[in-house]
């Protein structure tokens, strides 16, 4: 190296000597000589403006553009705890009963690895207002306890007869009513299946990490696929718009029964409102006439309705919407085969008249009042806002992911608040969320570090390297808020942590290159260089003759002097 | 890939057993013997890449495979179709707006509504090229492409990737202009596994040396079936001297002659299907590749892919006309009718096709 360092020193101070003073230098060698230095001199500035400038001016203007990828910290996001806190506090008259609940409760309830469940027994409660309370529904509505996301109170009521025959009842906020003769095993049920839910989450967690071996539960699959914001798309399909004149205040429904759902949701589901009229649109089946004693009525089989949404869904026009839409669609059936009821084959299933499709919508059919066909301009004919409007509420309930309670013997739940969603529901499902978010992020960085990392001339621009800095900051963050019971917190941050990682995996750019692997870089340039580059490196070889014969002349020369 | 018209008097065998039309009502069970599928939605993407009138056999081939996963119930929307060329509004075809699959005419694949997703080579942004084909399997589609043109499958979903055009060995050409290496798609695969973008794939590939683009694949529950063995090229059926070009290639009308016989409630496995085009019919052998699947394909019921799955949950109103005294045991309840299944037209009329698949061309 040092050799070819001086060599080119040399050069450099001969050519500057050479524009000045080549004339001037004594006539000591022959002519021939001197053309023979001019000659390789220009052939050294050509061998050193093409390798030492040239073929790293051409690398790295070639080079691709690559921001630094965390893959140490995206590998570390699989030792990242994710665990969600839960405070369980009993209040009872005794402390034994307490401490028997609390062992029962601890022995039962299941971990899985993803919830830590603490049980306390030292709260206080203001037994004055517990006692003269005239109802459960006011006592649950004044602030008895601090109304925190994850802490759960089991407060025994002393002599909740007077209220209600059921040993427990399930409050609409936080709290969870019982009565002396409650048992242990009524309230681990309550606890476990319907508030804490681990399993839920265990299997949510599961199915995203192994999909192999698990698949999604019930509410899984209904649940909508996680996104920024959702759209819901009310469609009124009224096929006989000329034979049975209906109105109906779709904005004034919304914003009167709706709008406290909504509210309620707004700080970690936004929703975008859309609604529409369809006309002249049928639903593709054939219900059955049933006769019976005083009124005739049609029956629409459970087992078509598969077939109904599909030809349904290409009048609904759902696919301009960049995010995921709720269809939520009210149906009056035309005059002839009205009232419309959905029946089921199956024994002791009552008819009914709503139903929904996972990931999809919900579906109601309305059978407005028979007298209306053939008359138009009644005042009768306007719909009933509040009947429908709960049917849709409680669809959507269920596609955005809050089961439905299953049944428990002695327990009841306090009627459903204005909104629809119970405080510790919301809780459920911001912890089923969170969980999904954060470990898609993860698998989702993951997947995409190693396409980074095997693929090395794939362009990542700062806003893929925001994106996955971004990712990772807030999947770590959002576990933390979690850890410390800041539950909406820790959604949220999840939440974005998870947008971000899919824009990052998704960025358009990072396809921008497939064309331009390795081997076609140098297949597109060897071909403009090679023919440069012939010349130069042959012209290296003279150089170096010359270099060897100079050095012996000169040799010669100082020996003779 | 060549068409021969000399063996094609070997179909009369099988053209004469085929239809077979038996009244049955919809049953949605699972059939005692097979394996249930764990998926909950199904997906299509059927790509054509070739273009120009002469390969007018390849839209025929999409086509059929569109017309039937629709029938069988996939929705528009999970339907992802992407086609070269736009042959039935070509200006050399005798009849406008119709793509057929065979001479006689009888089954006009191009239907009523067809919903092309991804086109020929006009200037727009959504054309037919190896980029656009992987960022859809991928998902790594510009912002602002609608919904209806993204692959939008997540874990639970079953896709069927249909592939036809002009193929070599370990690449399928698309537009005469660039081609797809076989190690291209099996990347682009993987990722989509990595990505829990799909819970079973299955890869019907209709192409000269077919095999060679699952050859590389590596992903697992992927199972493909290929026309023809490397090496091999894959022929088509017959011309219709009055569209001057063969019309559909011969693995694909096979298919269709058996997609055409399959019903949503129908037993028919997916085993079967592999069999569809023995070599004395394709002449061409036909290549499977099944170590990536974890079920026997003979207990998969050809619906889990050409078929979608709709489930429904009859939700129990808050209504207050009720002919039947209804008492409070429906309130928060809503019973589970979610059992797979699968979209048919009940219609009290039976059609009956006219011979679809005649032996006599």
């Amino acid at each position: 190296m040092s050799g070819t360092d001086t060599e080119s020193d040399n050069e450099t101070f001969m050519q500057d000597a050479k524009g000045v003073s080549v004339s001037d230098i004594p006539s000591e060698f022959s002519t021939k000589r001197d053309d023979e230095d001019i000659r390789v001199y220009a052939a050294i500035s050509f061998a050193f403006l093409l390798i030492i400038v040239g073929i790293p001016l051409w690398w790295k203007t070639t080079e691709v553009y690559r921001v630094h990828v965390p893959y140490g910290r995206i590998d570390d996001l699989k030792e990242a705890e994710l665990m969600f806190p839960i405070s369980v506090t009993i209040l009872t008259q005794n402390s034994d009963r307490s401490n028997t609940i609390v062992q029962h409760l601890s022995n039962t309830s299941l971990s899985a690895g993803i919830i830590n469940v603490r049980y306390r027994t030292d709260g206080i409660v203001d037994l004055d207002r517990v006692l003269t309370s005239p109802s459960l529904l006011e006592l649950d509505s004044s602030d008895l306890f601090p109304n925190l996301s994850s802490h759960i109170y089991l407060l025994e009521v002393p002599g909740m007869l007077r209220f209600t025959v059921k040993d427990v009842v399930v409050g609409r906020k936080r709290v969870i009513y019982f009565s002396e003769n409650a048992s242990v095993e009524t309230l681990s049920a309550v606890i476990n299946q319907w508030i804490i839910r681990s399993k839920a989450l265990f299997q949510t967690k599961a199915v995203i990490e192994a999909p192999n071996e698990w698949s999604r539960d019930k509410t899984g699959r209904r649940r909508m696929p996680p996104a920024s914001q959702y759209d819901i798309m009310f469609s009124m399909v009224h096929p006989e718009p000329e034979k049975r004149d209906v109105k109906w205040n779709i904005r004034e429904a919304i914003s009167n029964h709706f709008g406290s759902l909504l509210t309620y949701l707004s700080p970690i589901i936004s929703f975008h409102i859309k609604s529409q009229w369809l006309y002249s649109v049928r639903l593709e089946a054939h219900p059955r006439q049933v006769q019976e004693e005083s009124h005739t009525w049609y029956s629409l089989p459970e087992d078509v309705l598969p077939h109904i949404i599909t030809p349904l869904e290409k009048k609904l026009g759902s696919g301009v919407s960049e995010h995921p839409t709720i269809q939520l669609v009210l149906y009056i059936p035309p005059c002839q085969i009205s009232p419309l009821y959905i029946t089921s084959s199956r024994q002791n299933v009552l008819p009914s008249t709503a139903f929904l499709s996972p990931r999809w919508g919900g579906v109601q059919i309305f059978n407005p009042s028979q007298n209306l066909c053939g008359n138009v301009d009644k005042e009768s004919s306007w719909l009933d806002s509040e009947i429908i409007m709960n049917t849709f509420k409680m669809q959507l309930k269920l596609l955005i992911g809050i089961p439905e309670l299953e049944k428990i013997e002695g327990v009841e739940q306090l009627p459903l608040p204005a909104s629809g969603i119970r405080d510790w529901e919301l809780d459920s499902l911001m912890r089923i969320r969170a969980t999904e978010h954060l470990i898609s992020a993860r698998i989702t960085l993951k997947s995409l570090a190693q396409l980074l990392d095997e693929i090395s001339n794939i362009v990542i621009n700062d806003e893929v390297g925001d994106k996955i800095w971004e990712a990772i900051l807030k999947f770590h963050e959002s576990a933390d808020q979690i850890l410390q019971h800041n539950l909406m917190e820790g959604y949220n941050l999840s939440k974005q942590a998870f947008l971000a990682a899919e824009t990052a995996f998704s960025d358009p750019s990072l396809l921008a290159l497939l064309y331009f692997p390795e081997d076609q870089k140098y297949a597109v340039y060897i071909p403009l260089f090679l023919p440069v580059m012939i010349p130069v490196l042959m012209s290296l070889k003279s150089i170096r003759s010359w270099w060897v014969t100079g050095s012996v002349q000169t040799g010669e020369k100082e020996k003779a002097e | 890939m060549k068409g021969d018209p000399n063996v094609l008097y070997l179909t009369i065998l099988l053209c004469l057993v085929n239809l077979c039309f038996c009244e049955r009502g919809i049953d949605s069970r699972i059939p005692e013997g097979f394996q249930k599928g764990t998926h909950t939605n199904n997906w299509a993407v059927l790509v054509d890449t070739s273009r120009f009138w002469f390969n007018y056999r390849h839209v025929a081939n999409v086509l059929s495979i569109y017309r039937s996963v629709k029938r069988l119930g996939i929705p528009d929307s999970q339907i992802i179709l992407m086609v070269a060329d736009d042959m039935p509004c070509n200006l050399r075809n005798p009849r406008p707006a119709t793509v057929f699959n065979n001479a006689n005419e009888h089954i006009n694949v191009y239907g009523d509504d067809v919903e092309v997703d991804y086109r020929g080579y006009e200037a727009s942004t959504l054309l037919v090229t190896v980029e656009n084909f992987l960022r859809l399997l991928i998902g790594r589609l510009p912002p602002g492409t609608p919904r209806s043109k993204q692959l939008l499958s997540d874990e639970g979903s079953n896709v069927l990737v249909y592939l036809t055009g002009h193929g070599g060995d370990g690449f399928l050409k698309f537009q005469d202009s660039e081609e797809i290496s076989s190690q291209e798609l099996a990347d682009a695969v993987e990722q989509m596994w990595q990505k829990r973008r799909y819970n079973e794939m299955f890869f019907v590939i209709d192409t000269c040396q077919a095999s060679s683009m699952y050859d590389k694949m590596y992903s697992p529950n992927v199972l493909a079936v290929a026309s023809s063995l490397v090496g091999e090229d894959s022929l088509s059926h017959h011309v219709d001297p009055a569209i001057g070009v063969y019309i559909i290639d011969r693995y694909t009308y096979y298919a269709l002659d058996f997609l055409e016989r399959v019903e949503p409630d129908s037993r028919k496995t997916l085993g079967e299907f592999l069999k569809v085009c023995p070599k004395r019919l394709c002449i061409s052998t036909v290549g499977v590749r099944r170590d990536l699947f974890r079920r026997n394909p003979d207990k998969v019921l050809i619906t889990d892919f050409f078929g979608a799955v709709r489930p429904v949950e009859v939700v129990a109103g808050m209504d207050t006309n009720w002919p039947i005294k209804a008492d409070g045991a429906l309130q928060n309840s809503s019973m589970d009718t979610s059992r797979n299944f699968k979209k048919t037209a009940q219609t009290a009329v039976k059609y009956v096709y006219a011979p679809q698949f005649p032996s006599t061309l």
